[in-house]
């Protein structure tokens, strides 16, 4: 069986979107599902965060007098970056949908594009919350960033391409080899910005109402309507990115390296089961730990940046043989 | 680790560790004083004899608007604590009765001291006791906008209960019209806040993201620090005071009991004292014990449910859950007790409007003690949590100075080392029978807070169960002795789960009440929570907040 390449592009672009979108709620639902569990309570249905995209898509935004079009608008743009970025991490086959488009740092990029623009609908709507909740964000990803991107650099020293369809193949025919400690500490260090970026403990608690502990949810308080649902489903999505970035730079097992149909069924059954797992192990910290007091966050984010530069360090600098 | 580690030894040492002698001698040890001489003081630095009544341990002096600083200076030279200051209008009464201000002060063992002083109806006012006691600043802008008493010099005359004076009725408790009265401005709030470079200035509340009492809070901060709290309150103000004047005792007990959710036995026992006061009744033995045991189910279930909200201040998942659960344990508990979950209509004056259920009596003790099992696990486990006691040691310190400058009552000042506590300081009902230890720590902090609460609530099960064991049989209830003479005052307190809670009331004619007011243990506190945060960063307040747990209906009323 052989596809034209436009062709396979377009029907693995509809398969990656329709996945994640369709996924991302669900993935919340399932972390939120696993910590009510693991607080003894019997949890929210599974499908809850579908209904509440639901219920706030069908209402109005309520729009503040003072907040201006950055509001307006930011809802489309952070849902267009992120779901550009989508596209070009490999999720079912090593191979992202729009293969070539663009390597990691194009993904980080737009990640970065997509909280610029919270931040500044966030400063927009002008509450006293917003700009709070955006001055910690922003700051919190200033020190996130340079851990990502260090932690993925080291995965891409070792593949020798920072592409993350190469970084994705390297990885598969790699196999258990994969897992040498310069891989491991790299995986480390991505996995603490993880934690920070979609904002789960103890670095920010997701499900809290105390305004002034908040800090993506303070940037979300003045959103409201089809706005909230736009960028709640953003967060949702932005997590499943992450894993799926972290999947594939770390675990890219299973991975589909043939676009034909069996392959890919494992592949995408791989991807899931990895996504379902990640999202366990943040409800996991959810439930057990407490959220760390804000200015010693720079410390946990500089570990994760000091992390990811020995595994680099181990990689440049031949120890022993 | 190790702190963690001792925490959780300390706990386990239980209650017992600090006696009712220990937490004293660990501190401090005021002469023991008694009325006569609390009396010889305050002839002494005023120069005269002066007039008092009432008894041993419930002295009225009466002295006059200008020598009141110097009556409370010959008190607190004795080691008093302020009670409460309170500003009444005796003319309903008698039309030539005028106005007076009452300055109530605690001498360490020995009698409560009431300065009363008289103020002329033209323009009352007196010198501020703010500058000499603190703790009365609160108390003199709430005399001030609820009668229009001035207490000149006070540094803080902004309005305080009323928010925005209403038109046409400056003064609520007023009686009638002061001959001099003229319509307040209406003032706009101003917060105090700190400018600077840098400098930014936070509102939050008093409509919140979580379903909370309303309150509202001006931070002035720089990045995440804390540099001046101004809190506003009372936006539950439902004017109690005034809508139990020249109601009946057993009516007005409906509201006062209501001025607050989760401290209704405190409430309740503190009025139904005072009644039984002014009416010469005493409770049956059944009743005191069964107050006693109401009074520390009250604690018990609040100060579990305030471990678990500790929790979520952090965001500790597990402690908010587990403890929201055994909360609910005691509330089902109280159910079966009394038919109320929060033990609503039980305290009367004159002994207990409704019975204990017997079988409930019955099964009490070994609910408790499996409840107290289960908080024990948990707490030990919360106290072994390193992520958990990071965030609560050294947050929101409390220092025994400040803490009696301003006053704390309750959890706040035993945290803080202040060994104080109705219970044992003057105890009524049961509580003279059972030996209650009184918990201090002595850092200050969070933590202190966290885990003398911790031991308070094992202390709690503890009497629950003995009490249950031994509750004694007979009548609930007796009618009163007297008809309360017109014009006659007390006060009685109760050491509620928020500290101690004082009730002033004056009998006014057919045993109606003339003025009665309260001053719970959270009105004491709210100015103790204001002075923690200063310091700590912006996202710590909920957290030092909920380690405070006050409530804002019991102080706005």
């Amino acid at each position: 069986m052989s596809w034209g390449p436009a062709v396979t592009t377009i029907v693995l672009v509809a398969l990656q979107l329709a996945v994640f979108t369709a996924f991302a709620p669900l993935l919340t639902g399932t972390i939120r599902r696993t910590k009510a569990r693991l607080q003894g309570r019997r949890g929210a249905p599974l499908m809850q965060p579908y209904r509440d995209l639901v219920k706030w898509w069908g209402k109005t935004p309520l729009v503040g007098g003072t907040s201006g079009p950055v509001a307006r608008h930011t809802p489309a743009v952070v849902l267009a970056a992120l779901l550009v970025a989508s596209l070009l991490v490999p999720f079912v086959a090593v191979r992202p949908p729009l293969a070539g488009w663009g390597d990691l740092f194009v993904v980080i990029g737009l990640l970065a594009l997509a909280r610029f623009a919270i931040a500044l609908a966030a400063l927009d709507a002008g509450g006293a919350f917003g700009g709070m909740g955006a001055s910690r964000d922003v700051a919190i990803s200033a020190l996130a960033e340079p851990g990502l991107v260090l932690a993925l650099a080291g995965a891409a020293l070792a593949a020798g391409s920072s592409d993350l369809a190469t970084m994705s193949a390297f990885g598969v025919h790699a196999g258990v080899g994969l897992l040498d400690p310069a891989h491991l500490l790299s995986a480390v260090a991505a996995g603490i910005v993880i934690v920070a970026e979609t904002g789960h403990q103890p670095v920010d608690n997701p499900d809290t109402h105390l305004e002034l502990t908040m800090i993506h949810e303070g940037m979300l308080l003045e959103a409201s309507g089809r706005s909230l649902a736009t960028l709640v489903f953003g967060s949702e999505l932005k997590l499943v990115l992450l894993a799926a970035v972290f999947a594939a730079a770390f675990a890219p097992f299973g991975a589909a390296t043939e676009l034909t149909p069996l392959p890919l069924a494992i592949g995408a059954l791989a991807g899931i089961a990895k996504l379902l797992v990640i999202g366990q192990v943040l409800a996991l910290l959810d439930a057990t730990v407490a959220k760390m007091r804000i200015l010693a966050l720079p410390d946990l984010l500089g570990l994760a940046s000091l992390v990811a530069l020995v595994a680099i360090g181990t990689q440049l600098i031949p120890l022993g043989s | 680790m190790t702190t963690s580690r001792r925490a959780a030894a300390s706990l386990e040492a239980g209650a017992g560790r600090a006696s009712r002698d220990g937490g004293r001698g660990a501190h401090e040890q005021p002469a023991v004083c008694d009325r006569a001489a609390a009396l010889a003081s305050l002839e002494d630095r005023l120069g005269h004899a002066v007039e008092a009544s009432g008894s041993d341990d419930e002295v009225v002096v009466a002295v006059s608007g200008a020598e009141l600083p110097r009556a409370v200076e010959a008190m607190t030279a004795l080691g008093a604590t302020h009670v409460m200051f309170l500003g009444m209008d005796l003319r309903g009464l008698d039309p030539d009765g005028g106005l007076a201000v009452e300055e109530v002060l605690a001498t360490p063992g020995g009698p409560l001291v009431r300065l009363r002083a008289p103020l002329s109806p033209e323009r009352p006012s007196h010198p501020s006791l703010t500058g000499l006691v603190p703790a009365a600043a609160w108390d003199e802008r709430e005399s001030h906008d609820l009668f229009g008493i001035e207490p000149s010099g006070h540094p803080d005359l902004r309005p305080l209960v009323i928010h925005e004076p209403i038109e046409g009725l400056p003064h609520p408790l007023l009686r009638a019209p002061l001959a001099s009265c003229e319509p307040r401005p209406p003032r706009p709030f101003r917060a105090f806040v700190a400018h600077g470079e840098g400098v930014y200035e936070l509102p939050v509340g008093p409509i919140h993201a979580g379903i909370i009492e309303p309150g509202h809070f001006r931070f002035s901060a720089v990045g995440e620090s804390v540099l001046h709290l101004d809190a506003r309150l009372f936006y539950t103000h439902r004017g109690i005071e005034k809508l139990v004047e020249g109601r009946t005792f057993e009516q007005a007990l409906a509201i006062v009991e209501r001025a607050c959710g989760v401290c209704t036995v405190t409430h309740a026992t503190a009025y139904s004292r005072a009644v039984e006061r002014l009416t010469g009744t005493e409770a049956p033995p059944r009743a005191r014990a069964a107050r006693v045991l109401l009074a520390e189910m009250e604690r018990l279930y609040n100060h579990v449910g305030d471990l678990g909200n500790i929790c979520a201040g952090v965001g500790f998942h597990f402690g908010t859950s587990r403890l929201g659960w055994q909360k609910e344990r005691l509330l089902r508990l109280n159910e079966g007790l009394t038919g109320h979950r929060y033990l609503t209509g039980m305290v009367a004056p004159g002994g207990l409007r409704l019975d204990l259920d017997g079988a409930a009596v019955t099964a009490l003790a070994s609910a408790v003690d499996g409840i107290d099992h289960d908080v024990r696990a948990i707490v030990r486990r919360l106290v072994r949590s390193d992520s958990f006691m990071g965030r609560l040691h050294g947050t929101g310190v409390v220092t025994a100075a400040t803490a009696r400058r301003l006053g704390a009552v309750g959890v706040a000042a035993r945290a803080s080392g202040l060994a104080t506590d109705l219970r044992v300081d003057r105890p009524t009902d049961a509580y003279a029978e059972i030996d209650v230890p009184v918990v201090t720590h002595a850092t200050g902090d969070v933590a202190a807070r966290f885990h003398v609460r911790a031991q308070e609530a094992l202390v709690s099960s503890a009497i629950v169960r003995e009490l249950a064991g031994r509750l004694p049989d007979g009548p609930i209830r007796v009618p009163p002795a007297r008809v309360a003479e017109p014009g006659t005052s007390t006060l009685a307190g109760a050491e509620g789960p928020r500290g101690a809670s004082w009730l002033w009331l004056m009998a006014g004619r057919d045993g109606r009440v003339e003025r009665l007011h309260l001053r719970s243990g959270s009105f004491a506190d709210w100015p103790v929570v204001a002075a923690a945060v200063p310091g700590n960063l912006v996202p710590d307040f909920p957290l030092i907040n909920k380690s405070f747990e006050l409530c804002y209906a019991c102080t706005d009323r």
